[in-house]
């Protein structure tokens, strides 16, 4: 007894026993990865993400060996070929380590984690890798084109990446772009049937090559459905897509009875985890482009409501299957939307451009769902753990992007179908902390694509309010419209609204393309985000007024669009022209028929009299396409691409080094209303040789193998060429060209807009109104030698002046670069900027339409000659191409540059006398702004800033005259237009 | 120690025994004493109260009966000789008390052995949460259960009184001990934290966990007391008296007898050494010459007990996909404040 008394007295002092804490922990090492483990149409700038529990050894990271297989390095990006050049940064706190490297295409990567980077890790795989994902192509190919992706997963095992409930939306990925007149729901084309075999209603949504399914009605668990893939669903270049059924039984997630918890974006100071697990900035959405530098826009305050489903439903099926098995699935609905700061536009980065977008507004088109689920990187039974085995969470969206500002909104809006993010839950605080990268392809500008990054974090707060929407929609702006005249006829026509608008309603009649008399136009709807194209189903007409009637038109809130003054627009005339279609622009080359050319150079346009300068060899990036543009519509049928060497109306082929074809390059050619454009199946190879060859035949009849105008006319390729005035040199276009890597430049073909020549004709006809946006006004300053007097006989075209000027209209396409930005640029006028983005343009040309020279001889004879089209080429700098920069003038973007011109009029001609208007140089100094329209496009007006005389000498006869003209300052104005943003031109 | 001069001869011959005894064997003898008095298991049967002990069977008569005998000298002489029935050290201590009464003189020590019911008075404040965090922060915050509650069970325990009277002039002043087996205390939930789930519902969806019920858990418990006691009548017969002193609960093997609490793990819990305030009063009879009986009633103040149960988990059969989660640590601040009534028999003796 005594000893129990003194046990018990002395055990106050002791510690109690130790029990076990709570189950095992997990080990340390990784938590999260993106993309997801076998993530399928990863955009090709996501940024590489895996994060740890702990600090990683930092100083283990370097470049990478081996082969693809057997990489040597502590973390390795490894694609087909082996080890990828890849950019590592370690961020967070040191736990998040994020790869940025150059992805290829529909190329499937991994990612290889070895112990020297995280030594504590006890999740690393001892051997293969980390994760694998595959990358998102929207090139188009030649090969079929086949639905790659259901949900996620491939077309047979569409849960192989995420299942599959009552809610969600079916999201389709194919393996090309689709042509949007042939994307609907509808027998043949895209079916959702149930097993009764009856057509499920659905929301269709559809961009490039997502499609996705949104059922009006949430389908029922565990029914079987089919989605059908019909023939009658085909590419851009017209082919029918490999017809497919899917199989899809809905799991059960309890929607019918969600319960709803609201979610807003983390502020300072909210509850939450301290350390960031996906991105070191959160709720920001991270920008790095060359065309507009490198920004973050911060998420303003927001909230989405979530409908999670019964999280006690475990599939018994697939019991085995964590992505199925261990997850709480849930529901963002529709029309939610949050916010982001806005964007003010600065080029490269630090030339302002004038636009600013306001609050940039994401917002769901479909219902959003996902599901909350175990960490993958640890065992099955191991129960979450915040730390080391933190829940993940797999999103899927299809989103709007638009803007508070209107000009903002049409250069901005957009759809973003497919968007699949990836992130880490937390609870803790009291809180839901979802942490979640998104990475989400964005169309900047109608210029380029680039990946943004948004790092969302949500929690959870029961107090949140939704962004409602209680505002009507307006319409904005409309291409073409009465100040924006079509292009071409194969146009879409384009609606800018204030916010998105309900698809499914304008389908049903509420948006309507009409002719002028209230026929509908039959014509397919596609979704920008707040915009619409709608792309009629054929060609307008020329000639036509059309409109669009605004019927039962309201946003995704149900809010329906005030009566609004129907759009309406005219297509241009097609005056009948006898005239060839000319090469406007080749890009890579030059339009015109080449000559002098051997090995080592490309040789120089052919003309008439006097060879201007060489091209410097051509070449075209990794990451371009061929573009050529003509000045009239091609006849579809004499545009064939050759399948064998030396076949075809245009061939594309891979030559070796001593000359000879190797064969056809395997691509896609599409054919606009005017241009031909030509995306090979693979990039272009560096370094190896390509030849485009464009066949016009000997003379202007149309037969086999040569490309021809709808005018049954034989294109005309020797644009300066002449074996004498108005005889064409009829010769096929040859450009001999190079693979080159893929460049970071911003690519664009900027056109004339809006055009006089419609009919390419090479002169103003009756019918056609010349646009004083787009013109060359010429004045005669006198005359000398055999000439005594010399006049345009036309009108006036410039009143403001006491000189009379006549002008001619201009019509060119110009592809041009948009360099990174530079600084301390020196400028054509010998100031320098402070900074400003080069813009390399390729060495084309502007035609010129004809006028007629009226001269007197001294013998008294008076001479009417039409000039004939002249040409205006742009030469190429001596080291690399002709140089122009946009620059900050006092807060307006302007573009300066000093063009190098060669001034041909290979249709002039006099009698008994040759005029020197071959291949004359003049130098042109212009300047402009920089400017957006109200449709989104870019537009740039540059005219001359000095007087350029030109001196036509003719000679003849043993006389010699002159007819000196003067383009006065600000005479020649040339309006270069970005190509429409949503689906303009097919 | 040193006997005053004036002890008598009984007294003064004890006196001179115990200071060739070591004091540890002065302890030993003493606690065996009591030990049988009090009926323990190493003690032997207690003769009924007023019998005569056989004259033979205790060492502590021969002791008794012994002279004054060298230190580490056997007892076995002492056994052999004849014992007076007076001649025992204990009646010699109680004839010693007797003496005292009339003449002033108590012997130093005193013990009491029986038992003791212990009674908390208890209440408790609202059960708080403290390092809620991860999943269960969804479900509950740091802070009070509104409503809960927790109390503890009353027990019983065999219990010492161990009493020093200090050689103050009057000798009423004593100090005490009290000594106990540990005993085992039961925690008990009560309000909310009994009948309704702590968590029923986390981001709005039912967690599955229930309610805790009554049990929570339990501990040994071995109070210490310690007062200063004062006799208010030095009576022959009946001795009231009042004491004050500190205690300390001290405790031993908490564990959580929850089967909620322990279905994921045992959790962690232990009790803070709990001071008190004791107030004491209590009543010594002079049953026979050696023999005293002792109704005594303390309560003890001011004893907050702090129970922390650390590493709780609970399944989550609502949320599969955490099966369990870590809520923290549950902290229980309980006003103990017993009562606790001892009854004991003993003696008083001196042992120098």
């Amino acid at each position: 007894m005594r000893r129990e008394l003194w046990f018990g007295v002395m055990i106050g002092a002791i510690a109690a026993c130790s029990t076990p804490a709570g189950p095992p922990g997990p080990a340390p090492g990784v938590v999260y990865t993106f993309p997801a483990d076998g993530q399928l149409d990863v955009p090709l700038g996501a940024r590489i993400v895996v994060t740890f529990s702990d600090p990683v050894n930092a100083s283990a990271i370097a470049a990478c060996s081996g082969t693809a297989v057997q990489p040597v390095g502590a973390l390795c990006l490894v694609g087909p070929d082996g080890p990828v050049a890849a950019n590592a940064m370690v961020t967070g706190d040191g736990r998040i380590v994020q790869l940025t490297a150059a992805l290829a295409e529909g190329t499937p990567y991994a990612v290889y984690a070895r112990p020297e980077l995280a030594p504590a890790a006890g999740n690393l795989p001892a051997s293969g890798p980390l994760v694998h994902f595959t990358t998102r192509s929207t090139r188009p190919s030649t090969a079929a084109t086949t639905l790659l992706a259901v949900n996620g997963g491939p077309p047979d095992q569409p849960e192989a990446l995420r299942p599959m409930f009552e809610s969600s939306t079916i999201r389709l990925v194919f393996s090309q772009p689709l042509d949007p007149r042939s994307v609907a729901l509808a027998p043949g084309r895209i079916e959702l049937v149930d097993g009764s075999g009856a057509a499920v209603p659905a929301r269709l949504l559809f961009d490039s090559v997502h499609v996705s399914l949104d059922p009006i009605d949430d389908l029922v668990a565990d029914q079987s459905y089919q989605l059908k893939i019909g023939s009658g669903l085909t590419d851009l270049a017209g082919r029918p897509v490999t017809p497919a059924v899917v199989a899809l039984t809905p799991r059960r997630s309890a929607a019918a009875h969600p319960i709803v918890e609201m979610l807003r974006t983390r502020a300072a100071g909210d509850h939450g985890p301290a350390a960031p697990h996906v991105s070191a900035t959160r709720n920001a959405i991270a920008i790095d482009s060359p065309l507009i530098g490198t920004t973050a826009l911060a998420m303003q305050p927001g909230a989405l409501a979530i409908e999670l489903g019964d999280p006690t439903i475990l599939d018994q099926t697939l019991p085995d299957d964590r992505k199925l098995s261990d997850r709480l699935a849930f529901t963002i609905r529709r029309g939610q939307r949050l916010r982001a700061g806005g964007l003010d536009v600065q080029l490269g980065g630090v030339v302002p451009a004038g636009l600013s977008t306001g609050d940039i507004l994401i917002e769901l088109l479909s219902d959003a769902g996902g599901r909350i689920y175990r960490n993958p990187h640890q065992p099955v039974d191991q129960r979450p753990d915040n730390d080391r085995s933190p829940l993940l969470v797999d999103l899927s969206l299809d989103l709007a992007i638009y803007a508070v500002d209107p000009e903002g909104n049409a250069v901005l809006t957009q759809t973003a179908l497919g968007v699949q993010g990836s992130g880490v839950v937390i609870a803790d605080d009291g809180v839901l902390d979802i942490e979640a990268a998104i990475a989400i392809d964005l169309d900047l500008l109608g210029l380029a694509t680039t990946t943004t990054n948004l790092a969302l974090e949500l929690i959870t707060d029961p107090d949140a309010a939704l962004d409602t929407d209680g505002t009507a929609p307006t319409l904005l702006a409309a291409l073409p419209g009465a100040t924006a005249a079509p292009a071409s006829l194969d146009t879409a026509v384009e609606l800018v609204f204030s916010e998105p608008i309900d698809l499914e309603r304008a389908r049903a009649g509420g948006v309507q393309l009409q002719t002028g008399d209230g026929q509908t136009v039959p014509a397919a709807i596609e979704g920008h985000g707040a915009a619409l194209a709608i792309h009629p189903l054929s060609p307008l007409l020329p000639g036509t007024t059309y409109q669009v009637a605004l019927g039962d038109v309201a946003d995704l809130a149900g809010n329906p669009l005030p009566a609004t003054t129907p759009p309406s627009f005219t297509t241009p005339l097609q005056i009948a022209t006898t005239a060839p279609a000319t090469v406007e622009s080749v890009h890579p080359g030059a339009p015109c028929v080449l000559t002098g050319g051997d090995a080592n150079k490309p040789g120089h346009c052919l003309t008439s009299d006097k060879a201007g300068d060489d091209y410097h060899p051509f070449s075209l990036a990794a990451n371009e396409a061929i573009d050529v543009r003509f000045t009239q519509p091609l006849a579809p049928a004499s545009v064939m691409r050759g399948t064998a060497c030396n076949t075809g109306s245009i061939r594309i082929e891979e030559f070796d080094t001593g000359g000879g074809c190797v064969a056809p390059v395997a691509g896609t050619l599409q054919l606009r209303d005017r241009a031909v454009s030509f995306v090979p199946d693979q990039p272009w190879q560096v370094d190896k040789h390509y030849r485009l060859t464009l066949v016009s035949g000997p003379d202007a009849s149309c037969d086999a193998g040569e490309i021809c105008g709808t005018n049954g006319v034989a294109v005309n390729l020797s644009t300066v060429g002449r074996t004498a005035p108005t005889v064409l040199a009829r010769a096929n276009l040859l450009i001999d060209f190079t693979g080159a890597a893929a460049t970071t430049a911003t690519l664009v073909t900027m056109e004339t807009a809006p055009i006089g020549d419609v009919n390419g004709s090479g002169t103003i006809d009756a019918g056609e109104a010349a646009s004083d946006d787009n013109r060359v006004a010429l004045r005669i300053t006198g005359t000398a030698g055999a000439f005594t007097a010399a006049s345009f006989s036309v009108p006036d075209c410039i009143a403001a002046t006491p000189e009379v000027e006549a002008c001619s209209a201009l019509s060119a396409a110009l592809p041009v670069a948009l360099l990174p930005a530079a600084h301390d640029c020196a400028l054509p006028d010998g100031s320098t900027a402070a900074s400003c983005v080069p813009v390399a343009m390729s060495p084309q040309l502007v035609i010129v339409t004809s006028l007629p020279l009226n001269t007197k001889l001294i013998t008294g004879t008076t001479i009417l000659q039409d000039t004939g089209a002249l040409v205006m080429r742009l030469r190429e700098a001596p080291a690399g191409p002709a140089m122009g920069y946009v620059i900050d003038d006092h807060g307006t973007p302007t573009f300066v540059a000093r063009l190098a011109l060669y001034l041909d009029a290979p249709d002039l001609g006099f009698v008994f006398a040759e005029h020197d208007l071959h291949s004359k140089p003049l130098s042109v100094d212009v300047r402009g702004p920089l400017r957006f329209l109200p449709d989104g496009r870019i537009a740039i007006a540059v005219a001359n800033v000095a007087d350029v005389p030109i001196d036509v000498n003719i000679q003849g006869n043993n006389q010699t005259g002159v007819v000196h003209m003067l383009m006065p300052l600000g005479g020649l104005k040339l309006q270069l237009v970005s190509p429409p943003l949503r689906g303009g031109a097919r | 120690m040193t006997a005053p001069n004036s002890a008598p001869i009984e007294a003064s011959i004890e006196t001179r025994a115990c200071h060739r005894r070591s004091a540890a064997r002065r302890l030993a003898v003493a606690v065996f004493v009591t030990a049988t008095l009090a009926g323990s298991s190493r003690g032997r049967a207690e003769p009924a109260a007023g019998s005569p002990a056989p004259a033979t069977a205790s060492p502590v008569r021969a002791t008794a009966a012994g002279s004054p005998a060298p230190a580490g000298e056997p007892l076995a002489p002492a056994v052999e000789a004849p014992a007076p029935a007076t001649a025992s050290p204990v009646r010699a201590a109680a004839a010693s008390t007797t003496a005292h009464a009339s003449s002033s003189r108590r012997p130093a020590v005193y013990v009491r052995l029986g038992g003791a019911l212990i009674k908390p008075v208890s209440s408790s404040r609202e059960l708080e949460l403290a390092d809620v965090h991860g999943a269960a922060s969804l479900a509950v915050q740091n802070g009070a259960i509104r409503g809960s509650g927790a109390t503890i069970d009353s027990a019983a325990t065999p219990a010492a009184i161990i009493g020093y009277v200090l050689p103050t002039a009057s000798r009423r002043w004593s100090t005490e001990l009290v000594l106990g087996l540990p005993f085992t205390v039961k925690f008990h939930a009560t309000g909310t934290l009994a009948t309704t789930s702590i968590a029923p519902m986390a981001l709005g969806i039912p967690t599955g966990v229930g309610p805790l019920g009554s049990d929570l858990g339990e501990a040994q418990a071995v109070p210490v007391v310690v007062t200063a006691t004062y006799k208010l009548i030095d009576n022959r017969y009946v001795s009231p008296y009042l004491g004050i002193g500190p205690s300390v609960l001290f405790t031993r093997n908490a564990r959580v007898t929850n089967p909620t609490l322990t279905e994921v793990n045992h959790p962690e819990m232990s009790i803070d050494p709990a001071p008190g305030l004791v107030l004491q009063g209590g009543l010594d009879a002079h049953l026979t010459r050696w023999l005293y009986a002792r109704i005594d009633v303390k309560f003890i103040a001011f004893m907050l007990a702090r129970a922390e149960v650390q590493h709780i988990n609970v399944k989550t059969p609502g949320l599969p996909l955490f099966d369990s989660v870590e809520v923290g640590t549950a902290k229980m601040n309980i006003w103990v404040n017993p009562v606790i009534v001892q009854a004991c028999l003993g003696a008083d003796f001196d042992l120098w």
